[in-house]
């Protein structure tokens, strides 16, 4: 390749660029991968920058199908097409694709399109060879002619048919017999399929490792040919109603290449049931029954011969202190544990079964609100190399327990203390897991600056933190975090109503934040959030819902520099027309929540939204319905773009300790 | 040194390492003499050089060879900067350590100029340095990550060969066309 560079700083060395192999320029594009913005600039930098950027880039994104020859001319080498942020892809845009990416396309994500047929799936199917995967979730309209044209797709290995829920067996019947080379396949929510279609993709696709049959129509009339299939690894049978006790009753054997089963929600299985659906499966590592049988001594016995067991899931179940203890007396130690949610869950019974599993690594107690401080001494003391801990809401554990999980727990990566009694003391000790990477503290009450500004000195590696509501923290405790932790990406400080826009000048320092939550915060005005968006360049999700004081002064900079925003809530905040017009001209700005504000008129919005070509859902108050013409809605729904209309009336602001102690009575 | 041991054919099991010691024990103390593309002398210690790979290779094919080494691709400045990191890097050979390395090689690109590490990579490419050119490819994408296309010209010392047309078109397609990579 000809390069034209020259180094000026350098006149005795002249080209050195021209030394380097394109190889090299590969292995730093490999380490930009960060921030899109940041491949864009390298591409324009000179001409063969531009190209050596197009024949590197394997995987793209496209916002806008009207663009895609464009693009897939540039880059040549794409071989993995990411359609989500295209609602409006159709069988025009898939043809070009096909005629385009030819052989060299091997994965394709059209989840999130709905305007192509068969026709387009027809062309993907003959002329991308090489294809291997699909995601078809949530083409509700396609019928079993579409299935016909992806099992022309002879070397599909992975197909995602998540709510596809016109096609019938006719047409799984079809992708069995022409994807042979299937490994996974999800038929979620495909209503239309029954024990024929499954049965016949066990027949047929004797490569299945993974396979998704959620909420489907089917009996145990398909067990056996699935349970036969020699390299089944991962079989989700959630929401199976069909299947029952007595049909498993008659299963011969079970599949002994299963690894990990889900029967969440199957009401009609129970332990006896379940006994039958592993028999065999002696390498079974992961079990999920979240909402399914309850966990008693009888169901704790019949797993207790499964010997590779890792992980197990039990959310929602009714659980007894037998049940658990007979768990903990497996002669197994799992390495993650969910009891989120689940009904019965003592000290009695969550004590003994942490003593016995010394080498848990996850372990989820979130609303087993019977637990006390007991529970925490034991988990402490036995599972110190916890690396996450989530118990959101257990309300009986005191203060000082907290002080134990930071003494004992130091390899703690995320934890989640929502809604707790965690107290300055408990930050402290919590502040010496320096590895603690997420930190949940939303609604604690008893958290203030002086304990967070520990977390901001030590937990260096912090990436996201959940302060909403935890009415005590202010600036102080804001700026310590942004000084210490500079990965920082996401932030919650929701209804945190003392922050100013100190907090927001400091944390304008922090540019991998993408995610910024400031509901109902009335001191930070326009200015800081003008900061946070010179500074933050790679922000996805802001929602400053209830800020009166940002106004359109703060929509001007973040039009200008934020180019990676997807999804924006400005409802109850002083944004007018003007502001909202500057955002519609975020390329992938994709979602506009926009409720009560003052100074929008209806001619503002429909401007706004017309201009604004990516999005794909807005809320709007009711109110705007009757007073823009029908046709304009028409249109920008034929775009791709969902409204969700909302007539609540403005709501004044409660005060956040009133809003727990309110919170609270729902609860009870 | 004979050069039975360069051939495996010849190589018996009693030869090979009864040479390879002596080898050692010869050369550990000795000096390669190496020559950059602006006429400076560098003698350097034998295992220091021994990590250019572009330099073992050449001594593989001439073992007994005591001639000054022409490094005709390598200017003295960026030069002995490399000499800096691989001397560091034997440290590590003898005693690995992956965290205290990487903490050694995030001071070593820390402390350098823009201007450094850019003329460091060819050298690093040239004497075929994996570890150092892969720290230096990491260090530039870090310096240049969340930057203006003006700062990465002025990073490279490259002058924008893209017509006002080309380059307004460009960024309009960058704007309206596509996102980035999600993560594999």
């Amino acid at each position: 390749m000809k390069r034209q560079k020259t180094l000026e700083t350098n006149a005795n060395n002249g080209n050195l660029f021209d030394l380097l192999s394109e190889e090299i320029v590969f292995t730093i594009l490999d380490f930009i991968d960060t921030n899109p913005l940041d491949r864009k600039s390298f591409s324009l930098v000179c001409k063969s920058f531009y190209i050596i950027e197009s024949k590197h880039r394997k995987n793209l994104t496209p916002l806008r199908q009207e663009h895609l020859p464009r693009i897939l001319n540039r880059y040549p080498h794409v071989n993995h097409l990411d359609l989500s942020l295209c609602p409006r892809i159709n069988d025009n845009s898939l043809n070009v694709i096909s005629n385009t990416c030819k052989d060299s396309l091997n994965s394709i994500d059209l989840s999130k399109s709905r305007f192509f047929s068969y026709n387009g799936l027809m062309s993907l199917a003959l002329n991308c060879k090489n294809l291997v995967s699909i995601d078809l979730s949530n083409a509700t309209e396609l019928r079993d002619s579409a299935a016909a044209a992806v099992a022309e797709a002879k070397n599909l290995e992975r197909l995602w048919l998540g709510r596809c829920k016109l096609i019938t067996d006719m047409g799984i019947g079809c992708i069995a017999v022409g994807c042979k080379k299937l490994r996974l396949i999800s038929l979620k929510w495909c209503i239309s399929v029954s024990d024929l279609g499954v049965g016949l993709i066990a027949v047929k696709c004797k490569e299945i490792r993974s396979l998704d049959l959620s909420y489907l129509p089917i009996t145990n009339k398909c067990l056996p040919s699935i349970l036969k299939l020699q390299h089944l690894e991962d079989i989700v049978l959630e929401g199976c109603f069909g299947i029952d006790d007595d049909s498993l009753a008659a299963l011969k054997h079970g599949c002994q290449s299963m690894k990990a089963l889900d029967i969440s929600s199957c009401q009609h299985i129970s332990h006896v049931g379940l006994s039958s659906l592993i028999s065999g499966a002696g390498s079974l590592q992961q079990l999920t029954l979240a909402y399914a049988c309850p966990v008693t001594l009888a169901l704790a016995n019949s797993l207790n011969r499964l010997s590779m067991l890792q992980s197990v899931k039990l959310d929602g179940c009714a659980v007894t202190s037998a049940g658990l203890t007979a768990i903990g007396n497996w002669c197994i130690s799992l390495s993650e544990l969910s009891l989120s949610k689940c009904l019965g869950v003592t000290d009695e019974g969550l004590s003994s079964l942490v003593t016995k599993n010394k080498d848990l690594k996850k372990l989820d107690i979130t609303c087993c609100r019977k637990i006390t401080g007991v529970s925490i001494a034991y988990i402490t003391n036995s599972c110190t190399n916890l690396t996450s801990l989530r118990m959101e809401s257990c309300t009986l554990v005191p203060s000082e327990a907290f002080v134990l999980i930071g003494q004992r727990c130091q390899f703690l990566e995320e934890l989640d203390l929502t809604d707790n009694e965690i107290d300055d003391e408990g930050l402290k000790s919590i502040s010496r897991c320096s590895n603690l990477s997420s930190l949940k503290l939303g609604i604690c009450l008893n958290i203030s600056d002086e304990g967070l500004s520990h977390v901001g000195m030590k937990c260096t590696k912090l990436t996201e933190l959940d302060l909403y509501r935890s009415a005590g923290i202010s600036d102080m405790g804001i700026i310590a975090i942004s000084r210490g932790c500079p990965g920082l990406e996401m932030i919650n400080m929701s209804y945190c109503i003392d922050i100013t826009d100190r907090s927001l000048l400091s944390l304008s320092k922090c540019s991998r934040l993408n995610t910024f939550e400031s509901r109902g915060c009335p001191l930070i005005t326009s200015l800081g959030l003008a900061a946070i968006a010179v500074g933050c360049r790679q922000l996805i999700k802001l929602d400053i819902k209830k800020c009166h004081n940002i106004g359109d002064a703060a929509m001007l900079p973040l039009a200008h520099f934020s180019q990676n925003l997807r999804q924006i809530t400005v409802s109850y905040s002083s944004v007018t027309d003007l502001g909202l017009l500057a955002l519609a001209s975020i390329s992938c700005l994709q979602s506009m929540t926009v409720l009560h504000l003052k100074g929008l008129t209806p001619s503002g919005l429909a401007a706004a939204v017309l201009a604004c070509g990516g999005l794909t859902k807005v809320k709007l108050h009711l109110y705007f319905k009757s007073l823009l013409p029908q046709p304009l809605f028409e249109h920008l729904e034929a775009r791709g773009c969902v409204f969700e209309w909302r007539d609540k009336e403005f709501q004044a602001e409660l005060d956040p300790k009133c809003y727990k102690f309110q919170w609270e009575d729902i609860a009870q | 040194m004979s050069s039975s041991a360069e051939n495996p054919t010849l190589t018996t099991e009693i030869t090979k390492p009864s040479t390879e010691i002596a080898t050692e024990t010869a050369q550990s103390a000795k000096k390669i003499n190496l020559k950059t593309s602006d006429d400076q002398i560098f003698e350097v210690e034998e295992s220091v050089a021994m990590e250019f790979a572009t330099v073992k290779s050449f001594f593989e094919d001439a073992p007994s060879s005591t001639d000054t080494v022409p490094l005709p691709n390598v200017p003295a400045k960026p030069f002995s900067q490399v000499i800096e990191f691989c001397k560091e890097q034997i440290k590590f050979k003898a005693n690995p350590d992956e965290t205290e390395k990487k903490k050694s090689n995030s001071e070593f690109v820390k402390e350098k100029t823009n201007e450094d590490l850019v003329e460091m990579i060819p050298v690093a490419n040239y004497l075929e340095i994996k570890d150092l050119l892969d720290v230096l490819n990491q260090a530039v994408a870090d310096r240049i990550q969340n930057r203006s296309v003006e700062y990465v010209r002025s990073f490279f010392g490259i002058d924008n060969d893209f017509t006002s047309e080309e380059e307004a078109l460009l960024r309009e397609e960058h704007a309206w066309a596509f996102e980035d990579v999600d993560e594999d």
